[in-house]
């Protein structure tokens, strides 16, 4: 019995590229025309002033989507090669938050927004370039003295681990920086807005969301096209063979947890650009959710994590837009009840390993 | 194989150690009453002397171990669904917030009625039983680490629902005045003045628990906790309802945690949900794989030393060092640092003595599998025997 | 087993040095015949909160070193061993202020407690101390249930034990309405608690209070702690146009946070206003209000559940800074009183002659929540009544002066509004 292949014509990458964002907005709009109307009937705002209304929240819910999106992508990956949930991987991105503040206080002073753009430019590239580097190390240095000598014990073991690495970056950052709120300089002008349909976009998001984006697209690059990425992709597949095809276990890991590292840090000085503040405790709810959002997009999966990061900043946004947000926890840890319920694989499936 | 199949096999004559453990497993719950009257003399007589009491008045010292059997009770708990089902559950408190309720909700002003404290216990208990399938059953079908963050989600969902469906729950005020439990016999009266009362009827809690949870252990559900645990799929092959067996673990796990939450609401005489967030749960995590999981007079130690440290000799340290001038140390906060040294002991244990400070034999050759198999020789337990010898 | 002896001997050895260490030293009594009491001091010691309760302690010690350091024949001590604090993971924790009242009845020398500084923790504790019949004085707790109506009745099994010298928010809340409405002359507000006992509280009392008076609340938002993202929830206020903003609950559980978010989505010039939550120093003092809002604060009122500007305000700051140096801040006046009446009671409960220390804490409980007596503290003549609230019910209100404290920022007195009328 012969199967005849049929030679499809494989769709290049500009015609992905080009589905992907079709998609993407038109997933956008769709939130927007949601919001817009539930706006209208929760909380009584006319549907003329609600539309400005709806596409503030829109863009708000992307700025924190790709926040998400850049956390997730730490959790995926690494639970995507030695099957961790990496506990302490949300107090990494707050290193990274306080790490810029430190960073951009350090050279600005008193937190104040910066109009002059060379310097500006020159701020964000040095925060980044700072923190990064420093907070990649640090996850390399977790996974080597704690998570490796554990590769082979029970699950439980790296597991419980996780959450001791967890506790003690909390309580060290909060020894060194104290139990309150700590200023971040938003060095980026908030002032920076561009109209647009009513409502007023503020640059900041946009610098946030192509961020993220460039990010994602380099980490997808990287890893899709680099040898080392191949190197990941195999040892998240098969340990044993990748190292069978000469591929070092060790390095790959730590290249992983570098990788997620960097994408953290970088979460973090955009928290602090945003927001204007930074907590010992951040690292404990924004990492939760981002978890849920590489589990809700498949665990393992890059482009779900991604998504799934997307998606959870945009059911927060739209319970605080309708003033539920004292319920907004409770909404993402449902969607995590029934995504593990219903689809433990996520939206997208999952990359290797044989799950529940 | 049990030890003394072992030393049937070795042909050795048992030493008085191995006699008294013979005995110990064979009539178990004999064992347990007189050990708790030992430990409840210890507890009854130590705090009259220094050091004891210098570092606080017999009364505290009471109240503290009153307190610490809330927490021993929430580890042998935990330890049933940790420690012998396996299963990684981080969201313990949401079990002893249901406890704790249940009391407040038949036991305050805010309910109007006053139902008597003892079978308040085992409702609480068995409400929080209800609760445990309830919140179980999700996760049936979860691997130990999807299951672990889902446990948490249900452990951070419960004291959000109680923060906010405030008609119901009074919110974040929380539900006071709680009254406090009738006068027992033997026991006396119960007031905020009288925390010997609160540690005998603890006492009393703590044993018949104990009493209870060696019975499972030793039962066929306990023996299919174990093989469920070890190995699932084999357990199933072998015949075991899976489902039931991890049903049942999460039902007895909050068992304990029920009883816990009625007793803490009854001398707290407040529940808020504040009470209930995942530090707790953590806590009582930590003092389970410090303790050693699966053995569960390990777990009480565990617990037991773990909140005394908090408690007490953190606070202590202060003192010390604050007679003691040495330049650094002397400026050291100790007690700021209380969930930091949580974090380091777990990490530590974790990588060095993953079995608990107190492990039953049967988790440490367990856990230490991998370097007996590498041929690590010499790695033999506390009677002698090797590990190599114990394989059928 | 190595770990265990290694556990086991550091225990000991912790053990040994405390037995060495004599806890709760006694030294002679110098200038009381009768004995030496102490007086138990009860705060948040930790992280965010000890800016506000260093204050407060060293009133306390103050007035006791003024008053000479003794009283009704008998030696005052407050012993680093008698304060106590409250803080779990650096917030105060009512379930550690329950153990700690629990440690502070069993000491026989202890006549009387000062403190808490949360109305939470005060809720737990308050049993224990009424159980035992400790007189205690809080010179900060607002909540109104801890000694008004049925929820306060709940937590006395006995006689009130129970004073404070601070005005409760069911009259600070009603204070920043009145003058939001009136005197700023906004007509709507938009509120956001974040969801604690004393948060909510206040934020309902000034909500019922707003509306009563004609007003409009947009819509009242409650925002936990645990909350980041506030600028989505401050996007669908903005949305809503208030025209001035009341904030329930105090710094550490989002005062800040919520000012930032607000100026950042357009909200910046309305009036923010807040209760003495975030009326917790200047500028300059780490983790305050001011220090994290910085510009966005210029814009910012709170008010004070008690006097801002008392009669004895300028004699007592000029001694708290002879004394220790900084400006005295926060609770540091009424924490001051509290130990004044406490000291007060004293002399009179050391006339009665009471036999022994339990007698004495008894008549130290009926002396302090005796109705009649006039105190003259430095906050003013106060009486208590019957529920164990100070006669004084004044809110002062407070605006932020962006030149004080070294151009940092700091609350300005505005005005007081006596509810005793």
């Amino acid at each position: 019995m012969t199967v005849v292949a049929t030679p499809t014509a494989r769709p290049n990458a500009l015609v992905k590229g080009l589905r992907i964002i079709g998609l993407a907005l038109a997933a956008v709009a769709a939130y927007l025309v949601v919001l817009w109307i539930a706006l209208y009937f929760v909380s009584g705002i006319p549907l003329e002033s609600g539309l400005p209304v709806a596409l503030q929240q829109t863009v708000n819910a992307l700025s924190i989507g790709a926040i998400y999106a850049l956390i997730a992508l730490g959790y995926t990956m690494v639970y995507g090669i030695i099957e961790l949930i990496n506990f302490a991987h949300g107090d990494i991105f707050m290193l990274g938050a306080f790490l810029s503040v430190v960073f951009l206080g350090g050279i600005m002073g008193q937190p104040s927004s910066v109009t002059n753009v060379p310097l500006l430019l020159l701020l964000l590239i040095g925060a980044l370039a700072f923190t990064m580097p420093i907070v990649a190390l640090i996850n390399v240095g977790i996974e080597r003295t704690v998570y490796r000598p554990l590769r082979n014990a029970p699950k439980l073991a790296p597991l419980i681990t996780a959450i001791g690495v967890s506790f003690i970056l909390q309580n060290v950052a909060l020894t060194v920086a104290g139990s309150g709120d700590r200023a971040a300089p938003q060095v980026f002008p908030l002032a920076w807005q561009i109209p647009f349909g009513g409502a007023s976009i503020s640059v900041l998001s946009i610098f946030i969301f192509t961020l993220a984006v460039t990010l994602m697209l380099l980490l997808q690059t990287f890893i899709n096209r680099t040898r080392l990425g191949r190197a990941m992709r195999a040892t998240a597949q098969d340990r044993e063979a990748a190292a069978l095809m000469g591929v070092d276990a060790n390095q790959t890991i730590a290249l992983t947890f570098l990788l997620g590292g960097m994408l953290a840090a970088a979460a973090g000085v955009v928290w602090g650009l945003r927001f204007g503040f930074v907590r010992f405790d951040l690292g404990f709810n924004s990492g939760l959710k981002a978890f849920t959002a590489a589990v809700l997009g498949g665990i393992g999966n890059i482009t779900g994590a991604a998504l799934g990061g997307f998606i959870i900043g945009f059911i927060e946004n739209f319970a605080s837009s309708l003033g539920y947000s004292r319920w907004s926890e409770f909404l993402v840890f449902m969607i995590l009840t029934f995504v593990l319920i219903f689809k433990p694989t996520g939206i997208m499936g999952q990359q290797s390993g044989d799950r529940a | 194989m049990t030890a003394a199949a072992q030393r049937m096999a070795r042909g050795s004559s048992p030493s008085p150690r191995e006699r008294i453990r013979d005995f110990a497993e064979n009539h178990r719950s004999v064992t347990i009453i007189v050990s708790m009257v030992i430990v409840a003399a210890l507890m009854i007589i130590l705090p009259k002397f220094p050091p004891l009491n210098a570092i606080q008045r017999e009364q505290s010292w009471f109240d503290a171990f009153a307190n610490a059997g809330v927490f021993i009770l929430l580890a042998m708990g935990l330890n049933v669904v940790v420690g012998l089902a396996g299963l990684l559950d981080l969201g313990y408190a949401a079990f002893f917030a249901i406890g704790a309720y249940t009391y407040a909700y038949s036991n305050s002003p805010y309910s109007g009625t006053d139902l008597p404290f003892l079978p308040m216990l085992v409702v609480g208990a068995a409400v929080a039983a209800v609760f445990g399938i309830a919140l179980g059953a999700p996760t049936l079908r979860l691997r130990g680490d999807y299951l672990a963050i889902m446990t948490l989600g249900f452990g951070e969902i419960v004291p959000i629902v109680f923060l906010n469906l405030e008609p119901w729950t009074e919110g974040t005020n929380g539900i006071g005045g709680i009254f406090r439990p009738e006068p027992l016999p033997l026991i006396g009266p119960f007031s905020a003045l009288t925390p010997f009362a609160y540690f005998i009827l603890m006492l009393g809690i703590v044993t018949i628990a104990m009493i209870l949870l060696y019975r499972l252990q030793d039962s066929r559900v306990g023996r299919a906790w174990n093989a469920i645990r070890e190995d699932e799929l084999a357990a199933a092959a072998n015949g075991i309802n899976t489902v039931i067996t991890k049903l049942l673990a999460f039902a007895l796990g909050a068992t304990t945690a029920g009883l816990a939450g009625v007793f803490s609401a009854s001398k707290l005489t407040i529940v808020s949900p504040d009470q209930f967030y995942f530090t707790v749960s953590f806590t009582v995590l930590a003092m389970v794989i410090l303790g050693g999981m699966g053995n569960i007079w390990g777990v009480a130690a565990g617990a037991l030393i773990v909140y005394l440290i908090q408690s007490v000799v953190l606070k202590q340290l202060n003192s010390i060092f604050e007679i003691i001038n040495l330049p650094v140390i002397s400026e050291i906060n100790f007690t700021d640092y209380q969930f930091l040294l949580y974090g380091v002991a777990l990490v530590l244990m974790m990588l060095f003595r993953p079995e608990g400070l107190f492990p039953s034999q049967r988790r440490r050759r367990e856990l230490h599998v991998a370097e007996d198999l590498g041929g690590e020789p010499g790695s033999a337990d506390e009677f002698g025997a090797s590990a190599y010898e114990d394989v059928p | 087993m190595k770990l265990t002896k290694l556990g086991a001997l550091a225990v000991v050895a912790v053990l040994a040095f405390a037995a060495c260490s004599s806890t709760g030293s006694s030294s002679a009594p110098a200038g009381g015949s009768k004995g030496t009491v102490k007086i138990a001091i009860e705060l948040p010691l930790q992280g965010s909160e000890l800016a506000a309760s260093q204050p407060m302690v060293n009133g306390i010690r103050l007035a006791v070193k003024q008053a000479g350091g003794s009283a009704g024949g008998y030696t005052i001590e407050i012993p680093d061993s008698a304060v106590y604090d409250d803080a779990l993971n650096g917030a105060h924790d009512p379930q550690t202020g329950a153990n700690n009242m629990t440690k502070i009845v069993g000491e026989p020398d202890v006549i009387a407690v000062i403190g808490p500084l949360n109305s939470s923790v005060a809720k737990a504790q308050i049993p224990i101390s009424n159980e035992a019949g400790l007189l205690q004085c809080s010179p900060a707790n607002t909540n109104p249930d801890l000694t008004k109506g049925a929820p306060a009745a709940e937590l006395r099994t006995k006689p009130n034990n129970y004073i404070r010298l601070v005005t409760t928010d069911d009259v600070q809340g009603p204070a920043a309405s009145q003058y939001i409405y009136d005197v700023l002359g906004k007509k709507s507000v938009y509120i956001i608690d974040d969801t604690e006992t004393f948060g909510k509280g206040v934020a309902d009392a000034f909500e019922a209070d707003f509306v009563s008076r004609g007003g409009t609340v947009v819509k009242h938002d409650a925002a936990p702690k645990t909350t980041q993202d506030y600028v989505s929830i401050m996007t669908a206020a903005k949305a809503l146009n208030p025209e001035s903003i009341y904030f329930g609950g105090v710094t550490a559980t989002g005062g800040a946070r919520i000012l930032l978010a607000a100026a950042q989505v357009g909200l910046g010039d309305v009036p923010y206003v807040g209760p003495d939550g975030i009326n917790d120093g200047s500028g300059e003092t780490k983790d305050s209000f001011l220090n994290l809002g910085a510009d966005a604060a210029k814009n910012a009122f709170s008010t004070l559940a008690g006097i801002g500007d008392f009669p004895g305000k300028a004699k007592f700051d000029a001694d708290y800074k002879a004394e220790y140096g900084i400006d005295a801040t926060g609770y540091a006046g009424s924490s001051y009183a509290c130990a004044q009446v406490v000291i007060d009671a004293l002399n009179r409960a050391g006339a009665t002659n009471p036999a022994d220390m339990a007698g004495l804490r008894e008549a130290m409980r009926v002396a302090g929540i005796d109705t009649a007596v006039k105190y003259a503290t430095i906050l003013g003549e106060l009486t208590i009544n019957a529920d164990g609230d100070t006669s004084q019910k004044i809110v002062s209100i407070y605006s932020v002066d962006p030149a004080g404290a070294n151009g940092k920022g700091d609350w300005k007195f505005e005005t007081q509004v006596d509810y005793a009328q």
